[in-house]
C-alpha cells in the first residue's frame, strides 16, 4: 500500500502524458477511439523478456514444410524431439529422458496440454493440426515463476491462427510416402459482432517401416479432428472460446504373449474460455476456464500361463484372456492473472491458478484418484535506470501428498542499447511426480478366461507394481548468461546463451509394469552454449539457424540418453514472387537415443501458386532425405527408403 | 473639455469606420463547447473582419453577414446558400468536400494528405519494408501509385477494401511490415479500430496515420494538425481573400506535427526519432 502512494505523483503524470485528448477532439467530439493498445496490454520486448525466447512463426512454419506439430521444436536451438513410434513423439528441451515429455509446459492459447495424471504431453492426442497454428513461442529455461508447475526445462506456447487472419475457406489433400493421407478443410467467419474460424482434419500414417529384425513394425496412426474458436472484442475488453474433439487408432507390435492386435483407440476433447478486460489503461486482468478430457480405450486378448496368474490350478498350458489398458483422465483448470503499471519503471504480473486431475483406470490404479494443486506466481519488473533492469518472480505452490514448494526466479538485464541486451538469469522450477509415479496400483485383470476348466473365468496377474507415495518433486537450478540483439535495419536477430543447470532428485526409472520402482536418485549436471540466429533481409529471403553444444553428466545412463552433444539446424527459404517458393532445411543431432544414434536430415520443399480471380491454389512438393543409416531414437525405428515424399494441394478461398 | 471630446473623436472614429469597412463573417458551430468557442474567441481577435458565432444553423436571411465559416462535415448542407459572397468550411474530410462540388467556397482539410504519413512512414523506416494500404476510395489508390515512383526503397500492397471488412485488411496487415491507413471513414472507424490495431499488434506491423486519435489508441505514429495551426491557416485564407477577392483553392492544412506511441514503439523494438525532429526532418525535404 505504501508502495502505491509513493509512486502515485508518477502514475499521475504518465495518465496526463499518455492520455492528453487527440487533436481532433479540441474540435470535435465526433468519435471517441478507445486506448486499444494499452500500456497493460503490450507485451515486454524481446531484449527485456526475464528468459531466453524463441519463435516460430508462421513463415518458418510454411517453409520448413514438416507436417507434424513436435518436428517443428527441432528449429529451437538444444531442443530434442525424438519418435519412439510414428505417432509418439517426445520433445524435450536440452533432452534429458527420452521416454516422456513430462518436463516441458505444452500451452495452446493459454491452456495447458500437460496431462497431469499421467505426466506427459501426448503430441498425437492434441485436437489441432500444424495448419491451425499461428505461432509457438519457447521458453528456453525453467520458468515456474510465470507459467507454473512443469514449466521445469521450459515452456510452449502455442498460439493458433486468430479467426480473422484465415480465408474464408480452406482445404487441402496430402498424399506421401508411409501412405500418408491428409485431408483438412476450414471456414472462417463473423457472428454476433465477433470472429469465428472451425477446422475440420482426418490424418494416417503407416509410421516406421521395419524393425531392427527386419519384421514390419506397427505404428499407424488414424485421426479425425474438429476444433474451433471464436473471439469477440468488448467495450474495454474481449471474449474467447475455443472447442475441439479429436478420436484416433493407433497400432502398436505385438508383444510375445499378445493374441490381438495390441491397438488403442483415444478420444480426446476440450473446452476452453478466457475473458480479458481492462480496468485502466494501466491495471489489465484476465481470466481463464479450461476443461479437458480423454479417454482410451485399448483392449486385447493375450495368451499367458496360468501360473502367471491366480489361477495356477487351472490344468492348461496357456490361457487366453482379455485385458485392458482403459483409462480416462481429466483436468480443469482456473487461471486469474493480473498485470498492473505502477509507474514508467515498475510492473507487476501475479495470479493464481488452480488445477484438479482426475485419473479412473482398472489396471493402472483400480479406481478413481484425484489430485488438487493450488499456485501463486508473480513477477515484477523494475527498471533501475535505462541501462538496467531486474525482474523478480516466483511461484508458491501446493499439492497435497506433495506439499509446499516456492520456485524463484531472478533476472538482471544490461541494455547496451535498445535493441541490445545482455541477461543474467537464476531460476529454480519443480516437476510435481504424477499420479502414476506416486499412487499406481498397476496389475492386469484378465476375463473371460479360456479354457477355464470350470475355474474361475476371471485371472488376476500376479506381477504388480506400486507407486511410490513419498516422491518428492524433481528439482532443478538453471543460471544462465545471454545475449540478444536484434539489428533492425539489417533485419536480423541474434541470440546466445552459455548455461549450467543442476538437475537434483530426478525420478529416471522407467515406468513399466517389470521394473517399476520410481525414486528420486537421479542427478543431473548440464552445461553447454547455444546459439539462433534470424536473417530476412526482404520478404523473399528467410534464413533461421541454431547450434546447441552440451556436455551431461549424471548418475544413470538415461537421464543423458536424448541430450545429443551436438545439435544444429538451418531453414533458408527464398520466394521467387509472387507464386513459387523453394526450402531447404537441414536438422543435426547427435548422440540421439538409446543407441547414440546420429541423426541427420536434409528436407525440400516446392511450392507454386495459382492465383484465380478470388481463389488461390497452392501445390506443394515436400521430401525428406535421412543421410545417416542409424535408427530414429530406438532401434526398432527404421524407415526402409531414406527419401520420404509427400506432394499436396491446397486451396484458399 | 473641447479637446477632450476631440480627443474622443480621434480614437473613436476611425474604429468605427473600420467597423463599416470590415467584412462580417458568419461562424457557424456544430455544437457549443468549450473547445470549439475557442475557435470563435481567436478568430475574434483578428483586425480584418468581424465575427458572428451561430450554432447549428444559419442565421436568418436578413442578419447574414458577408462571408460563411462553417466547421465540420456535419455543416457541410449549410454551404448550399447563394447569401455569401465566399463560404469556408474548416476541418471537413476532402474528398467529402469534394463530391459536394459547392461554388464560390474554399475548405481546410480535417484529413492529412496521404503524401505527408507516407513521408513520415519512410523517414520512421529507414529501409526496404512492405507497405500496406487497404484503400476504399480509388482517389487513394491514383495518388499513392504515382507516388510509388519516389520510393524506391519501399514496395507497395494495395488493396481495394469494402466499408468495414476486417478481414481484408488484416490480410494486408499479415503481408505488409507498415499498415499505411487513409483517412477514411469506411475502413477506419470506432467500430473497426478494436480488430485492426490488434490484429497489427499480433502480426507486430505497425501502423501509421490516419489521425492523432489513432496514435492513442495504439497507432506507431501520425502526422496532425493542432487547433492553433488550423484556426491560424484560416486566418491567413480569409484575410488573402479579404485583400485580393480570390477565393483559395480548397486545401490540406500546410502546417503539421508529428504524434508518436512510444509504447508501442518500444514493444515492437522500434527505434523512433522524437516527433519535434520528424517534422523538422520532413520539413526539410
Amino acid at each position: 500500500m505504501s508502495s502505491a502512494r509513493k509512486y502515485q505523483p508518477f502514475l499521475l503524470g504518465i495518465v496526463i502524458l499518455n492520455l492528453a485528448p487527440p487533436l481532433q477532439a479540441n474540435f470535435l467530439k465526433n468519435e471517441e477511439l478507445p486506448i486499444v493498445l494499452t500500456p497493460a496490454r503490450l507485451k515486454q520486448n524481446r531484449s527485456e523478456v526475464p528468459a531466453s525466447v524463441s519463435v516460430i512463426d508462421r513463415d518458418m512454419i510454411d517453409a520448413s514444410g514438416l507436417r507434424e506439430i513436435p518436428e517443428l521444436f527441432r528449429l529451437i536451438p538444444g531442443t530434442s524431439v525424438g519418435a519412439r513410434d510414428g505417432w509418439n513423439y517426445v520433445v524435450s528441451y536440452h533432452g534429458s529422458n527420452y521416454r516422456d515429455s513430462r518436463r516441458m509446459q505444452v500451452l495452446i492459447d493459454g491452456r495447458s496440454v500437460y496431462q497431469a495424471g499421467l505426466a506427459t504431453v501426448d503430441w498425437n492426442d492434441i485436437p489441432i493440426t500444424i495448419e491451425d497454428i499461428a505461432r509457438i513461442e519457447v521458453v528456453r529455461g525453467p520458468a515456474t515463476a510465470t507459467y507454473g508447475a512443469n514449466a521445469f526445462l521450459g515452456v510452449i506456447n502455442i498460439i493458433t491462427r486468430h479467426p480473422a487472419d484465415i480465408t474464408h475457406l480452406g482445404a487441402s489433400v496430402e498424399r506421401g510416402s508411409e501412405h500418408t493421407e491428409n485431408y483438412r478443410i476450414s471456414h472462417a467467419g463473423e457472428y454476433l459482432g465477433g470472429h469465428y474460424r472451425v477446422s475440420l482434419a482426418s490424418r494416417h500414417d503407416d509410421g516406421f517401416d521395419i524393425r531392427n529384425n527386419g519384421k514390419e513394425r506397427l505404428d499407424s496412426k488414424t485421426l479425425q479432428l474438429i476444433n474451433t474458436r471464436y473471439e469477440r472484442q468488448l467495450n474495454s475488453g474481449s471474449l474467447s472460446l475455443s472447442l475441439g474433439y479429436k478420436e484416433g487408432r493407433v497400432t502398436d507390435d505385438y508383444s510375445d504373449i499378445d493374441v490381438t492386435s495390441p491397438n488403442t483407440k483415444v478420444n480426446d476433447y476440450y473446452f476452453s474460455t478466457k475473458f480479458e478486460n481492462e480496468l485502466s489503461v494501466f491495471h489489465h486482468i484476465k481470466v481463464q476456464y479450461d476443461f479437458s478430457g480423454q479417454q482410451q480405450i485399448h483392449r486385447w486378448t493375450a495368451k499367458i500361463p496360468p501360473y502367471y496368474t491366480n489361477l495356477n490350478q487351472n490344468p492348461a498350458d496357456f490361457i487366453l484372456v482379455d485385458a485392458n489398458e482403459d483409462q480416462q483422465v481429466n483436468r480443469h483448470d482456473i487461471d486469474f492473472q493480473d498485470t498492473y503499471i505502477w509507474n514508467k519503471s515498475l510492473t507487476s504480473v501475479a495470479g493464481v491458478h488452480l488445477k484438479q486431475s482426475k485419473v479412473s483406470s482398472e489396471t493402472y490404479y483400480g479406481r478413481t484418484l484425484k489430485s488438487n494443486n493450488y499456485q501463486f506466481f508473480y513477477n515484477l519488473e523494475k527498471k533501475l535506470s535505462t541501462k538496467f533492469t531486474v525482474n523478480s518472480g516466483g511461484s508458491y505452490e501446493y499439492q497435497k501428498d506433495i506439499g509446499k514448494n516456492f520456485s524463484p526466479r531472478i533476472s538482471f538485464h544490461y541494455h547496451i542499447n535498445k535493441n541490445n541486451s545482455l541477461r543474467y538469469i537464476y531460476s529454480e522450477a519443480i516437476r510435481t511426480p504424477d499420479l502414476l509415479e506416486t499412487s499406481a496400483n498397476w496389475t492386469y485383470t484378465g476375463r473371460n478366461v479360456r479354457p477355464h476348466n470350470d475355474g474361475p473365468t476371471t485371472a488376476i496377474l500376479l506381477q504388480t507394481a506400486k507407486g511410490n507415495p513419498d516422491l518428492k518433486p524433481e528439482l532443478i537450478q538453471s543460471r544462465e548468461i545471454g545475449y540478444y540483439g536484434n539489428f533492425s535495419a539489417l533485419h536480423l536477430q541474434w541470440d546466445v546463451k552459455i548455461f549450467s543447470d543442476q538437475l537434483e532428485q530426478l525420478i529416471s526409472n522407467s515406468i513399466s509394469l517389470a521394473r517399476f520402482d520410481p525414486i528420486n536418485e537421479g542427478y543431473l549436471k548440464q552445461r553447454g552454449i547455444e546459439t539462433e540466429i534470424d536473417y530476412r533481409p526482404s520478404h523473399q529471403w528467410l534464413f533461421h539457424a541454431n547450434y546447441a553444444y552440451i556436455t551431461d553428466e549424471s548418475n544413470t545412463l538415461t537421464e543423458t540418453s536424448f541430450t545429443p552433444r551436438n545439435s544444429a539446424s538451418l531453414l533458408l527459404s527464398y520466394k521467387y514472387k509472387p507464386d513459387l517458393q523453394i526450402s531447404i532445411s537441414k536438422y543435426y543431432a547427435k548422440e540421439i537415443g538409446t543407441a547414440a544414434n546420429k541423426f541427420s536430415r536434409t528436407g525440400i520443399i516446392i511450392k507454386k501458386m495459382i492465383r484465380l480471380s478470388k481463389t488461390e491454389i497452392e501445390l506443394g512438393y515436400a521430401g525428406q532425405y535421412r543421410h545417416d543409416d542409424d535408427s530414429e531414437l530406438l532401434k526398432d525405428n527404421i524407415y526402409s527408403n531414406k527419401l520420404r515424399q509427400s506432394v499436396s494441394i491446397t486451396l484458399r478461398y | 473639455m473641447l479637446l477632450h471630446g476631440i480627443l474622443i473623436f480621434l480614437i473613436f472614429i476611425p474604429q468605427v469606420f473600420s467597423q463599416i469597412k470590415n467584412p462580417v463573417v458568419d461562424l457557424i458551430l456544430p455544437t457549443e463547447t468549450s473547445e470549439l468557442e475557442y475557435i470563435s474567441k481567436k478568430l475574434s481577435k483578428n483586425n480584418s473582419f468581424n465575427i458572428k458565432t451561430y450554432i447549428n444553423a444559419l442565421p436568418e436571411e436578413k442578419h447574414r453577414g458577408d462571408l460563411l465559416i462553417i466547421v465540420s462535415d456535419k455543416l457541410l448542407p449549410l454551404m448550399n446558400t447563394d447569401s455569401y459572397s465566399a463560404k469556408f468550411a474548416l476541418y471537413v474530410n476532402s474528398l467529402n468536400f469534394k463530391s459536394k462540388k459547392l461554388n464560390n467556397s474554399s475548405a481546410l482539410f480535417s484529413d492529412q494528405p496521404i503524401q505527408r504519413q507516407l513521408l513520415l512512414l519512410s523517414h520512421i523506416f529507414n529501409k526496404k519494408i512492405i507497405v500496406g494500404i487497404p484503400y476504399h476510395n480509388e482517389f487513394y489508390k491514383n495518388v499513392l501509385k504515382k507516388e510509388s515512383d519516389n520510393y524506391s526503397d519501399l514496395e507497395f500492397l494495395i488493396v481495394k477494401t469494402e466499408v468495414d471488412d476486417i478481414r481484408t485488411v488484416s490480410k494486408v496487415i499479415q503481408n505488409s511490415d507498415v499498415l499505411l491507413s487513409t483517412p477514411e471513414n469506411k475502413i477506419y472507424n470506432s467500430q473497426t479500430i478494436r480488430s485492426i490495431l490488434l490484429s497489427s499488434y499480433r502480426h507486430q506491423t505497425a501502423v501509421i496515420g490516419p489521425n492523432e486519435g489513432f496514435v492513442t489508441a495504439g497507432a506507431l505514429a501520425s502526422v496532425a494538425t493542432s487547433s492553433d495551426q488550423y484556426i491560424d491557416e484560416l486566418i491567413t485564407i480569409m484575410e488573402e481573400y479579404i485583400k485580393t477577392n480570390r477565393l483559395p483553392k480548397p486545401k490540406y492544412p500546410k502546417n503539421f506535427v508529428v504524434k508518436t506511441n512510444k509504447n508501442v514503439a518500444e514493444s515492437l523494438g522500434i527505434i523512433i526519432s522524437s516527433e519535434e525532429q520528424l517534422v523538422k526532418i520532413m520539413k526539410d525535404d
